[in-house]
């Protein structure tokens, strides 16, 4: 069995362990990983190594993260990866590049330091390998000491890219790792006591609130907007082969008849075409989604076919999780289609017919308006040849991001869900 | 008193209704409450039952003129109780639901109810009392059965929002009490072949309270939770244990797994020394638990498998909340020669505080979660939503899913016609099976999960 332990300072240990399953057991191998409990005696421990973390100066720090373009995934980290989010191995490769990608660009940005002697805490989620790489490299840029508490359903990748910083000269304590089990009371109580701790910035990523002592990325629904299907049919397989991440466009709102149909068809196509099998194959374009996520899926669909609002046009097998295209519908003055303000972490795309753009933004502000506690979408691409100005305006009301002719995937990291990263660790005291 | 089923054309439920008015056009508050507990409703002619329940629904609806929900409803006004003649216009009728079904034009009631909770009773609340009392000779005996209240009042789970108040009458109470019964009875339990019941709801919930009823309506020995916790209270062996998990914030994990383990021996203790035969009981799904740090620790199963032995004499295991996982069910239906134990039967139910134990089942060897839906006093319907400018419920062949709504037809308290519930189903020619839920583990103040943690 394969046990990861806590990475604190240079010290690298487990006190006490418990045991999670990787979900999908791709060439009949289940794999089962011990990781640590997290215990008081860690909380102090990383106390104690932030406190002698020895301060390196930003060209210093910025070589180390430079230094991220020679990390190669190790074979076990990416079949690991693979096992425990259900992802191909060609798209985990495909992302851990584009993570380093943007941790170089981020310090290559000239950010600014923190003046502030504090550390962050950040709790993050397994469903986009670039989020580590955007934490660590924020965090380091801004000479933040990180603590960065890796998810259980995927906690390979950030424990192996910290020790390539530590051996390329990251001083000790600058990022230290630490995994909980979810499931015991006694460590959820440290987790939360962390984030509380006066001298720590709170970021939590998943659902949380908004305050002012804690930075959160509430991670929502990204959409795309279509006026032309010429310039968005280039980006749809990004969205398509990402269903776990929250900037996909799972969601697409077609302007024109003659538009819908040629998207319509487009993801049709994307969608019979993927390859599908074993994970740990390169050749593998679709992944598997876990059975849960599933079942609350069908729910979801189900409810929507049964209540007249949604219709399957396209399901490449039994499960719509795998491969489906679905159609919807909203009454007039009614709250939105699920599919308008529903995550779908799975291979479902909804397509959303309007005749005209006002039906579009009418569309897109109801929904906005029906999401829980922020009342934005994350992000909206938009894609047309002629974009008016005003529309990306009036968009920005109902999103954190609007990416004209883009996907909402591809960011240079600056700014998430309309948080500037820098500015946030850097005047947050 | 009750109706023994009888070998002849025209069962005595369907004689009796007749004499009553012959074209069955009833109002359900005006019949004596042990129509409710009456197995005939299982073994009438379809037609025959689609008539009666028709016009026990004609009566409702013209009822609801009455509540302020119904009233005030543009989608009521032009509903007219006589144009309703079988239980199958329901169809046409419009829906409800606590929320809103996104992209259609139901709105949820819960924001309007939660500020006015008497938005969906009777105006005329105490004259329907009456009128169920004038019905009911024995009332003021029920009435004692009901603590001498009048009036329940009980919170829905709240698994969407804020919790919603469901209002009934003691004779609405036992009506469904009487009806659970009925579906308990033929579920499997048995005066004569499992006597004895160990409940683990709380009966401070309806579900809870209505088990309790029931059992003593079966005439079964039914021993409540609160029994069982004095009785360890009461034992130097486990006292300590329930005391310390009843302040359960100061415990630590370990600490909670030690107690807690302690307590389930303390219940399997109590299920050997009072010869326990049926257990009434929750198992949420592997999933639930563990994502719940805090619950759990009474699940079923946890206490099962820490000591089959204890399940000797256990004949009948009532599992409710959730859907009964395979898993469960291949675990307690397999004899297992260590122990020496057999479960002979699982079954479930699936109720909801708005109706009742509307959905049940016994289990040998199929599927235990492919409920078949009781008849009355909570009518289920299985249809799908179709239709923008006229919405209605479209009808289904039988071996088709829909969704569930729901009608409670015999209640002086909240009305509900149409209630979706969440739930889907397959529509068959007597009524439904298969119910289920999709999302079922955010349980949040329900009876459920109350029972699944001390």
């Amino acid at each position: 069995m394969t046990s990861l332990t806590h990475l604190i300072g240079s010290e690298m240990y487990a006190l006490e362990t418990f045991t999670v399953s990787a979900p999908f057991a791709e060439n009949g191998q289940p794999i089962e990983v011990l990781l640590p409990r997290l215990k008081e005696e860690d909380r102090e421990g990383v106390k104690r190594a932030i406190r002698r973390v020895e301060r390196i100066d930003y060209s210093e720090r910025a070589r180390v993260i430079g230094s991220l373009v020679n990390y190669s995934p190790s074979r076990q980290t990416l079949e690991s990866m693979c096992r425990f989010t259900g992802m191909p191995i060609a798209w985990i490769s495909e992302k851990i590049k584009e993570g380093i990608q943007l941790a170089v660009g981020l310090s290559k940005r000239g950010l600014e330091e923190s003046p502030y002697n504090n550390h962050a805490f950040v709790n993050i989620t397994p469903n986009d390998p670039r989020e580590f790489f955007f934490f660590a490299a924020h965090t380091l840029m801004a000479d933040i000491p990180a603590v960065i508490k890796l998810s259980s359903r995927e906690p390979f990748l950030g424990h192996e890219v910290t020790r390539h910083l530590l051996e390329s000269g990251m001083p000790p304590g600058y990022v230290n790792i630490l995994y909980a089990d979810s499931s015991s009371r006694d460590d959820s109580k440290i987790v939360k006591d962390m984030l509380n701790d006066p001298a720590a910035i709170p970021i939590v990523m998943g659902s949380a609130l908004l305050s002012p002592r804690q930075i959160s990325f509430y991670a929502d629904h990204s959409r795309g907007l279509v006026l032309d299907a010429a310039a968005a049919i280039p980006h749809l397989a990004t969205s398509i082969f990402s269903p776990l991440s929250c900037l996909s466009e799972h969601n697409h709102i077609v302007v024109g008849r003659e538009n819908y149909e040629r998207i319509k068809h487009e993801v049709m196509s994307l969608y019979s075409s993927a390859i599908t099998g074993n994970l740990l194959d390169e050749k593998t374009t679709m992944g598997k989604i876990e059975e849960t996520v599933l079942s609350q899926l069908i729910g979801l669909i189900k409810l929507g076919v049964y209540s007249g609002t949604m219709n399957v046009i396209y399901a490449r097998s039994e499960m719509p999780g795998h491969g489906a295209l679905i159609e919807h519908y909203s009454e007039l003055g009614t709250t939105p289609n699920l599919l308008m303000t529903q995550s779908l972490p799975a291979y479902v795309t909804g397509l959303r017919y309007v005749p005209t753009i006002e039906d579009a933004l009418r569309d897109i502000a109801r929904a906005s308006a029906c999401l829980p506690k922020l009342r934005k979408s994350m992000a909206i691409a938009v894609y047309g040849n002629n974009i008016p100005g005003d529309l990306t305006e009036n968009l920005k009301k109902h999103a954190f991001t609007v990416s004209p002719n883009r996907p909402c995937d591809k960011v240079d990291g600056i700014e998430h869900q309309g948080v500037n990263m820098n500015h946030a660790l850097t005047r947050y005291r | 008193m009750s109706l023994t089923v009888i070998s002849k054309s025209e069962p005595e439920l369907v004689q009796y209704l007749k004499t009553i008015d012959k074209s069955y056009r009833i109002d359900p508050i005006d019949l004596p409450v042990w129509v409710a507990g009456s197995a005939d409703w299982e073994i009438m002619e379809h037609e025959t039952r689609n008539l009666i329940l028709g016009g026990m629904l004609s009566k409702v609806v013209a009822r609801a003129k009455h509540v302020p929900y119904f009233r005030d409803n543009p989608d009521w006004e032009y509903v007219r109780p006589d144009d309703i003649d079988r239980l199958s216009d329901l169809h046409w009728l419009p829906v409800m639901a606590k929320d809103d079904i996104p992209g259609t034009a139901v709105t949820g009631f819960r924001a309007v109810v939660n500020s006015n909770p008497g938005m969906l009773v009777h105006e005329n609340l105490d004259e329907l009392i009456r009128r169920q009392e004038k019905a009911n000779p024995d009332y003021a005996t029920i009435l004692v059965q009901h603590g001498g209240q009048k009036i329940f009042r009980y919170g829905s789970g709240g698994t969407q929002g804020q919790s919603t108040t469901t209002i009934l009458t003691y004779i609405d109470m036992h009506a469904e009490e009487l009806a659970l019964a009925r579906c308990l009875t033929s579920n499997g339990l048995n005066k004569g072949n499992n006597g004895r019941i160990l409940c683990l709801y709380n009966d401070t919930h309806k579900g809870g309270f209505q088990l309790k009823q029931a059992a003593q309506i079966m005439g079964m020995e039914f021993h409540s939770r609160a029994e069982l916790m004095d009785w360890l209270k009461q034992k130097p062996k486990y006292s300590n244990a329930v005391s310390k998990l009843e302040v359960n914030e100061q415990l630590t994990s370990q600490q909670f797994e030690d107690y807690s383990a302690v307590v389930r021996a303390g219940i399997r203790d109590f299920i050997t020394e009072y010869g326990i035969e049926v257990i009434e009981s929750v198992q949420p799904p592997p999933e639930f638990l563990s994502s719940n740090a805090k619950g759990g620790n009474l699940a079923f199963m946890k206490i099962y498998e820490e000591g089959p032995s204890s399940f000797r004499n256990v004949k009948e295991i009532f599992l409710t909340g959730f859907p009964v996982d395979k898993k469960t069910c291949e675990t307690l239906m397999t004899y297992d020669p260590t122990y020496e134990t057999l479960m002979s039967r699982v079954s479930t139910t699936a109720g909801s505080t708005e109706a009742m134990a509307w959905g049940t089942t016994k289990n040998i060897l199929g599927d235990v979660n492919d409920l078949k839906s009781a008849h009355f006093p909570t009518v289920a319907l299985v249809a799908r939503y179709s239709g923008y400018c006229v919405p209605n419920l479209s009808t289904l062949s039988p071996g088709t899913e829909g969704l569930v709504f729901l009608t409670a037809l015999s209640r002086a308290g909240s009305v509900y016609i149409n209630l979706f519930t969440g739930d889907f189903a397959t529509k068959t020619q007597a009524g439904l099976s298969g119910v289920h839920r999709y999302q079922t583990t955010n349980i949040a103040g329900s009876c459920a999960l109350d029972a699944l943690a001390l």
